[in-house]
C-alpha cells in the first residue's frame, strides 16, 4: 500500500545477499560469525528505519557494532562479578 | 388515493426504471409482511472545466431531452481545498442519471466529472435522512412513498435488527464445496418449518420443494452455503430444463442478478471472489462467500450496512475498503462536497531524501528469540485512525494550508501543494524535540485553528482549521465502536454480549482498513503524503511509549506499530495502571493492558535461530487463557491434525506458571507427540484431518514444477473442475511424492506419513525451540534415544552472537 522504496528489512536481506561470495569465501566458523552479525543488525531494524539513511549499509554496520559492544560490556560485567567473588584471579586491567 | 401511514424497517432498496425501489419490513405484531413501494430520487452530477467548454457541453447534453435538467453551481473540491464552478446535470432517476453519466463521459472524457458514479442507495439514505435496515415510519399512497422519518440515527447502540424471516438452503454432511464435485442431498430448513430433504436425482420434485418452501414461509433472508457459486444457478438450471418456474426473488418484475467471478491482487497476494447471485425484494447471503462474516455474523453485517449506508447484500460481499470508501463518499455527499470521479491528482514532487525519509510503515521491533516470564503487553486502542482524527490527517489537509494558518506554516502555500518541504538539518534537529511534540496534543485535546501541526521525521504541516473528510468519517465510527465494546463489557456473558462484541468486531474492520485506503492510489479520498503522515506519527507515538516505559524501569522486548512488550521484575497492577496513565496522557492516544504473561515466548526464525521474527508469538496471560499469533495453530494453511495438535499442547503449557515449570511440562508435550505420530504410522488419522488447503497463484495448466498443489489442481482440472487464481485446493500428500485432491480421495489412496511427520515436527519446533530445544534434541526425545530433561535445555534466550548486556 503505497510503497516505492523497498524497507529496510529487505534492503537488510538483499545486503546479505550481495554478500554471498564473501561469506562463501569465508571459514566454517567466520560464517557463523557472519551470519550472528546480521541477526545482531536484525534486531536493531527499527532503529535503522528511523535513521532513513539513503546508504543503509552505514546503519546495518552501526546496528552490528552496538549488538557486539552489547555484548562485550554484558560480558565485561560478568567477568568484574567473577573477579569479585575471586579477588585472587589476575585482573584484565594488570 | 387517501394516505396511509406504515411503520416499517428498511429491508432493501435499488433502482429501478420508475424511481427508488424500497422493500418496507413490517414488525412481528403487524404480521411481519413485506410491501414494495416507489420513490423518487433525481440524482445529479456536475462537470468541471474552463467556461467556453462548459457551454458546449451544456448545449451538448441540451439536445438530449432525457428530462436532464442543466444548471451553474459552485461547490467545495476538497483536493483544491476551495469552491469551484461547475455544470451540474440532474437527471430525474437513478437510471437516467446513470445513462447520462456513461454518454457525458464517452463525449468529453478529458474533463474533470464529479458524483458520477453514486451509489443510489447511499444518495436515497442520505437525501432522506434514513439507512438501511433503520425503523422508520412511512406515509403511502398505493404503492408511491409520500414521506419517510425515523428517530433511528446509524450510530444508535440500542437498534433492533428487522425480525428477518430466514431460510436456510445447503447441502447436508458436512460443509463442502459442491463445484468440486460434491453432491448430497438438499435441505431446506426454517424456524417453525419442517425440514425438507430433496435428492437431486428428482429435479422436478427439488424444485418445487424450493418454490413451495419460498411460498410458503416467504422468507426475507435466503442464507445458503455456496449458493453463489453453485447452489442458486444450479437451481435455477434444474428448474429450466424440467420447464417449472422458481421465482427465487420477491420482486416478480426482476430476474436474478448475476456478477461474474474474478481474481485481482491484494496486498501482494491473488485473491479469489466468487461468481454472486443478488436477488430482489429478498436478501441472499452465501455464508461462504461473504467477506469475514465468520468473524461477526449476521449481526456484524447488519451493523455495516447501516453504518456504511449500503444494503446487506451488498455489504455482505464487499471489503472493509470499500465501506469505510462508500462512509467517506456519503460523508462528503451530505456534506455538498464534490465527489472526485477517477481522482487526478498525482503524488506530488519528493526528492529522494524526502521519499527515504517519508516512504516507512510502522515500527517493529524485532524481538530476541526465546522464552520470557512476567511480560506486559500494551496495545495502542485504533492507533491510526485515532491519529488521524487527532491530528486532522486528510488528503485535503496534510501539506496544505490555508489562510487562516498561512503566516504559520513552515513551508504551507495557501490551497496548493507545499512540496517538497525538506526541513534541512539546520532547521530541523536530529533528535527531540521534533516539532511534532511542540503540537502534541493532550487526551481529548484538539489542534488549534492558525497553528498546523507538524508531522515529525518528514515535517508536512497539516491545516487544523477544517476538520477534514477523513476524520470526519472516522470521529463518528471510533466512538461508536467505543461505546459497543463499553456496553458489551457491562453485559454478563450470554447473547447479548455476544451481539455487542459481533457489532464492535465488524466495525473494527472498517477501522482497520481506512488507513491502508488513505494511500490507496485509487482511493478517492486518498493521498499518499496522509498515509505517510499517519505512520509518521506512529512511529513517534511508539517510541515515546517506549520512552516512558524505560524511564520506568521497563525492559523493552518487542514492539509492533501499535503494541509493545516490556518487562519488569516484580512489577504490580498499580504499575502498569501508572503507566499506560501516562502514556496515555503524553502521547493522546488511549492505550490499553492487553495482559500480563506467566511466560511468553518468541520463536526463532526457522533459517537461523539467531535471527528473531515479529509478529510470532505465543503465551499464557495470568488468568491461563493462552494468546497466539503467527504459529500454526493460528494460520488458516495449517491442517486439522497439526492444528488440534499443537492446540493441545498448548493447553498443557498454559498450566505453566513459569518458564521453569514450561520446560518441565515440555516431557508432556512430547509424550503426546508421540502418541499423535503413533496415531500417523498406524494409518488412524482421517485424511479429512491431514488436508492441506493451498491459494494457486496461477490457472492449473501455467504450473510448470510438479509441486503437489499443482499435481491437485491439475487433477481437478481433468475432472472438469474449472479453477481460478485465487481459490484454493484441498489435497492430501500421497506415498511416492504424490498429491490427490480431497474431493477425489479413494481408498485405496495412501497417505505419506513421512512428509506429514515432518509438518508435525516443523510445529513441535514452535513450541520447543524457544526453551532452548533444538530440532536434533526433539527428535531424538522423540525417537526415545535421549530421556527428558536434555541437556543444554535450561539455556534461555538461545541463539545470538554472545549473551547481550542486561
Amino acid at each position: 500500500m503505497g510503497r516505492t522504496l523497498v524497507s529496510i528489512t529487505q534492503q537488510l536481506a538483499q545486503a546479505e545477499q550481495r554478500l554471498g561470495r564473501y561469506r562463501r569465501a569465508l571459514t566454517r566458523a567466520d560464517q557463523k560469525i557472519f551470519d550472528d552479525l546480521f541477526a545482531l543488525a536484525r534486531r536493531r531494524l527499527a532503529a535503522s528505519s528511523m535513521a532513513a539513511d539513503p546508504l543503509p549499509m552505514q546503519v546495518i554496520l552501526l546496528g552490528m557494532l552496538i549488538g557486539t559492544a552489547s555484548a562485550v560490556a554484558g560480558l565485561a560485567a560478568r567477568v568484574e562479578a567473577l573477579e569479585h567473588d575471586r579477588p585472587h584471579l589476575p585482573r584484565l586491567d594488570s | 388515493m387517501t394516505a396511509r401511514t406504515f411503520r416499517a424497517w428498511i429491508l432493501d432498496l435499488y433502482p429501478a426504471p420508475e424511481g427508488m425501489v424500497l422493500w418496507l419490513k413490517a414488525g412481528v405484531e403487524a404480521g411481519g409482511r413485506a410491501l414494495r413501494v416507489v420513490d423518487d430520487l433525481p440524482m445529479s452530477f456536475f462537470i468541471a472545466g474552463e467556461s467556453a467548454r462548459l457551454r458546449a457541453v451544456w448545449r451538448g447534453i441540451s439536445g438530449w431531452g432525457r428530462g436532464l435538467s442543466l444548471g451553474k453551481a459552485r461547490r467545495f473540491e476538497i483536493h483544491r481545498g476551495r469552491e469551484i464552478d461547475l455544470l451540474a446535470v440532474t437527471a430525474p432517476g437513478p437510471l437516467p442519471y446513470r445513462a447520462a453519466v456513461r454518454d457525458a463521459l464517452a463525449a468529453w472524457p478529458d474533463l474533470a466529472f464529479y458524483d458520477a458514479d453514486l451509489d443510489p442507495a447511499m444518495v436515497y439514505c442520505v437525501e432522506r435522512g434514513v439507512f438501511p435496515l433503520a425503523e422508520c415510519d412511512f406515509v403511502l399512497e398505493g404503492t408511491r412513498l409520500r414521506s419517510v422519518s425515523t428517530g433511528q440515527t446509524r450510530w444508535d447502540l440500542a437498534a433492533d435488527p428487522p425480525p428477518f424471516r430466514m431460510l436456510t438452503l445447503r447441502l447436508t454432511g458436512e460443509l463442502r464445496d459442491p463445484s468440486r464435485g460434491y453432491r448430497a442431498p438438499l435441505e431446506i430448513a426454517a424456524p417453525g418449518l419442517a425440514t425438507r430433504v430433496c435428492d437431486w436425482a428428482d429435479p422436478r420434485a427439488l424444485v418445487a420443494a424450493v418454490r413451495d418452501s419460498l411460498a410458503e414461509y416467504d422468507p426475507d433472508v435466503l442464507l445458503t452455503a455456496w449458493g453463489d457459486s453453485f447452489l442458486l444457478d444450479e437451481l435455477l438450471r434444474r428448474a429450466r430444463e424440467c420447464g417449472a418456474e422458481l421465482p427465487l426473488n420477491r420482486d416478480t418484475r426482476r430476474g436474478v442478478l448475476r456478477k461474474p467471478e474474478r481474481s485481482y491482487f491484494s496486498y501482494g497476494r491473488i485473491v479469489h471472489r466468487a461468481a454472486s447471485v443478488w436477488l430482489f425484494g429478498r436478501l441472499h447471503i452465501d455464508r461462504q462467500n461473504a467477506f469475514l462474516a465468520d468473524e461477526y455474523g449476521l449481526d456484524g453485517l447488519v451493523e455495516l450496512a447501516r453504518t456504511t449506508l449500503q444494503p446487506l447484500q451488498q455489504v455482505a460481499r464487499t471489503s472493509s475498503g470499500t465501506g469505510i470508501s462508500a462512509m467517506q463518499t456519503a460523508e462528503a455527499y451530505r456534506r455538498g462536497w464534490l465527489v472526485p470521479f477517477r481522482k487526478r491528482e498525482p503524488e506530488d514532487f519528493k526528492s529522494a531524501l524526502d521519499l527515504v525519509r517519508g516512504d516507512k510503515g510502522g515500527l517493529i521491533f524485532q524481538p530476541e528469540p526465546g522464552l520470557y516470564e512476567h511480560v506486559l503487553e500494551l496495545d495502542f486502542a485504533s492507533m491510526y485512525p485515532s491519529l488521524m482524527v487527532k491530528y486532522n490527517l486528510s488528503a485535503e489537509t496534510v501539506g496544505r494550508t490555508c489562510p487562516k494558518c498561512k503566516s504559520s506554516a513552515p513551508g504551507g502555500a495557501e490551497g496548493s501543494p507545499s512540496f517538497p518541504h525538506s526541513p534541512s538539518s539546520d532547521d530541523r534537529p536530529p533528535s527531540s524535540p521534533f516539532p511534532f511534540s511542540q503540537h502534541k496534543l493532550g487526551e481529548g485535546e484538539r489542534g488549534v485553528e492558525g497553528s498546523p501541526a507538524i508531522i515529525p521525521e518528514i515535517g508536512y504541516p497539516v491545516c487544523q482549521c477544517r476538520q477534514g473528510i477523513v476524520p470526519l468519517t472516522l470521529e463518528p465510527l471510533l466512538e461508536k465502536r467505543l461505546a459497543l465494546k463499553r456496553a458489551a463489557r457491562a453485559q454478563p456473558e450470554g447473547p447479548e454480549r455476544e451481539v455487542l462484541r459481533r457489532r464492535q468486531v465488524a466495525l473494527k474492520w472498517l477501522l482497520v482498513t481506512c488507513f491502508g485506503y488513505l494511500g490507496y492510489k485509487n482511493a478517492r479520498f486518498g493521498r499518499i503524503e496522509a498515509h505517510e503522515s499517519t505512520t509518521a506519527c506512529g512511529r513517534d507515538t511508539l517510541l515515546r511509549a517506549k520512552e516512558i516505559a524505560e524511564e520506568r524501569g521497563y525492559r523493552f522486548l518487542h514492539a509492533l506499530t501499535d503494541a509493545l512488550w516490556i518487562h519488569k521484575q516484580g512489577s504490580t497492577d498499580a504499575d502498569h495502571r501508572a503507566l499506560v496513565e501516562e502514556i496515555g496522557r503524553e502521547t493522546g492516544i488511549r492505550i490499553d493492558i492487553e495482559g500480563v504473561y506467566r511466560w511468553l515466548a518468541f520463536p526463532p526464525s526457522r533459517q537461523y535461530a539467531a535471527n528473531p521474527v515479529a509478529n510470532r508469538y505465543f503465551g499464557a496471560f495470568e488468568d491461563g487463557t493462552v494468546k497466539m499469533r503467527g504459529i500454526e495453530a493460528r494460520r488458516h494453511d495449517t491442517i486439522r491434525w497439526v492444528r488440534e495438535a499443537q492446540g493441545e499442547m498448548l493447553e498443557i503449557l498454559a498450566r505453566a506458571e513459569n518458564a521453569a515449570q514450561y520446560r518441565a511440562r515440555l516431557a508432556e508435550v512430547f509424550a503426546l507427540a508421540r502418541e499423535k505420530l503413533a496415531e500417523l504410522r498406524r494409518g488412524e488419522v482421517a485424511p479429512r484431518r491431514l488436508a492441506i488447503l493451498h491459494r494457486i497463484s496461477h490457472p492449473p495448466e501455467e504450473y510448470k514444477a510438479n509441486l503437489p498443489v499443482a499435481l491437485a489442481a491439475r487433477e481437478l482440472a481433468a475432472h472438469g473442475v474449472h479453477l481460478s487464481p485465487g481459490e484454493s485446493v484441498e489435497f492430501v500428500l500421497t506415498r511416492g511424492g504424490g498429491a490427490r485432491p480431497y474431493d477425489l480421495w479413494r481408498e485405496t489412496d495412501r497417505v505419506d506419513a513421512a512428509r506429514y511427520r515432518e509438518l508435525f515436527l516443523r510445529m513441535l519446533e514452535s513450541l520447543a525451540v524457544p526453551a532452548g530445544c533444538d530440532r536434533a534434541a526433539i527428535v531424538a526425545e522423540l525417537d526415545g534415544i535421549r530421556q527428558y530433561p536434555l541437556p543444554g535445555m535450561a539455556r534461555v534466550p538461545v541463539g545470538g552472537l554472545l549473551p547481550a548486556a542486561a
